[in-house]
């Protein structure tokens, strides 16, 4: 196996083995953040072992250009593991159902089991996004920067249907 | 060195296809558009390597560019898909632009108004019929298409290894 490829799944793998041995001795708190410090450690300690050991730049931008894609793809596959898919738990609860299949109260019943829209806006507030003030959800501060993003792309598309 | 743009051109190739596509079927051919998108970006993607290799052909670049670039290609694309799907799926952004919307911000009755459980339950009974995923006979809901269900099965084998629990409503920690 060439150096370069030793390198980039290295970096991958150690992210992995350190993220689920940290997960298994504690649950983070907030779980999507703690992946990203943990990635961007790992990432600068390995470039700083790279560097120190006089290899190649081109080596250190070849693993950088392997290394974020796939852990970055890996994180935003975490947060539909840390948080539940309204649409792929109503698949499960179909799934279980059989060939009875579920009508549209059962459905109904089924969701109100799960409430999404208010764990959602606990959500927005536990990450400090939005906050409570006599009784209404503002924005906490500014406007956060990847929430924005997100929407401003959505214009980009011309017809912007309300998602969700 | 400049093998190392190949998979971000590429996707910039998938993100340039899937929104002129999709402006151009006005909105109504969501998902066709991601696939067009995606298959355009394997294209161009395909069509460089290939000329990289003709100019670098040595067996250890190949492996190299088969083991890193096609994986980072890959993963770049569903970074991107994910992005897109945030605009479309997410209840959080869904939530966090109402919200955004109103300087005076919501309460809990306007946000009830404007994006209620009911009409997430709707629209996603919608979306899935549209897509055939589910199918509606006789008053029942059953399964259609399968494929969600195995991406489904992941995440629950997943979600019970690493939280030890399968869902974020079970009461277990």
């Amino acid at each position: 196996m060439s150096p370069l490829l030793l390198y980039c799944y290295s970096a991958v793998s150690v992210f992995w083995v350190i993220h689920i041995s940290l997960w298994k001795f504690r649950l983070p708190k907030y779980q999507i953040r703690a992946l990203l410090i943990l990635a961007a450690t790992i990432y600068l300690l390995g470039s700083v072992l790279l560097l120190v050991t006089s290899t190649a730049l081109e080596v250190l931008l070849k693993t950088t250009f392997f290394y974020w894609p796939v852990v970055l793809c890996y994180v935003i596959t975490y947060s539909a593991v840390e948080g539940d898919s309204p649409t792929l738990s109503l698949m499960l609860r179909l799934q279980q159902s059989g060939k009875s299949g579920l009508s549209r109260e059962e459905i109904y019943s089924f969701f109100a089991e799960r409430p999404f829209i208010r764990a959602r806006i606990t959500a927005l507030l536990h990450s400090s996004m939005v906050e409570e003030r006599n009784g209404r959800y503002v924005l906490a501060g500014k406007p956060s920067i990847p929430f924005r993003i997100v929407l401003g792309f959505r214009k980009i598309f011309g017809t912007i249907p309300k998602g969700g | 060195m400049i093998s190392l743009l190949i998979p971000s051109v590429a996707v910039m190739v998938n993100l340039l296809v899937q929104v002129f596509s999709f402006r151009r079927w006005k909105g109504l051919r969501y998902f066709p558009s991601i696939i067009t998108g995606f298959l355009a970006g394997a294209l161009a993607f395909a069509l460089m390597e290939f000329f990289y290799l003709r100019v670098h052909p040595l067996p250890a670049t190949f492996t190299a560019e088969l083991l890193l670039n096609v994986p980072a290609f890959l993963a770049l694309s569903y970074c991107y898909y994910s992005f897109v799907q945030l605009g479309q799926t997410s209840i959080r952004i869904r939530l966090y632009a109402e919200i955004l919307n109103k300087p005076g911000g919501l309460d809990r009755a306007e946000i009830d108004r404007v994006y209620s459980e009911e009409a997430l339950i709707q629209a996603r009974l919608e979306r899935l019929t549209d897509s055939g995923d589910i199918v509606l006979t006789q008053g029942r809901y059953h399964v259609g298409k399968t494929r969600l269900i195995a991406v489904a099965s992941i995440l629950v084998t997943a979600k019970r290894f690493l939280l030890g629990k399968t869902s974020e409503f079970d009461q277990v920690n």
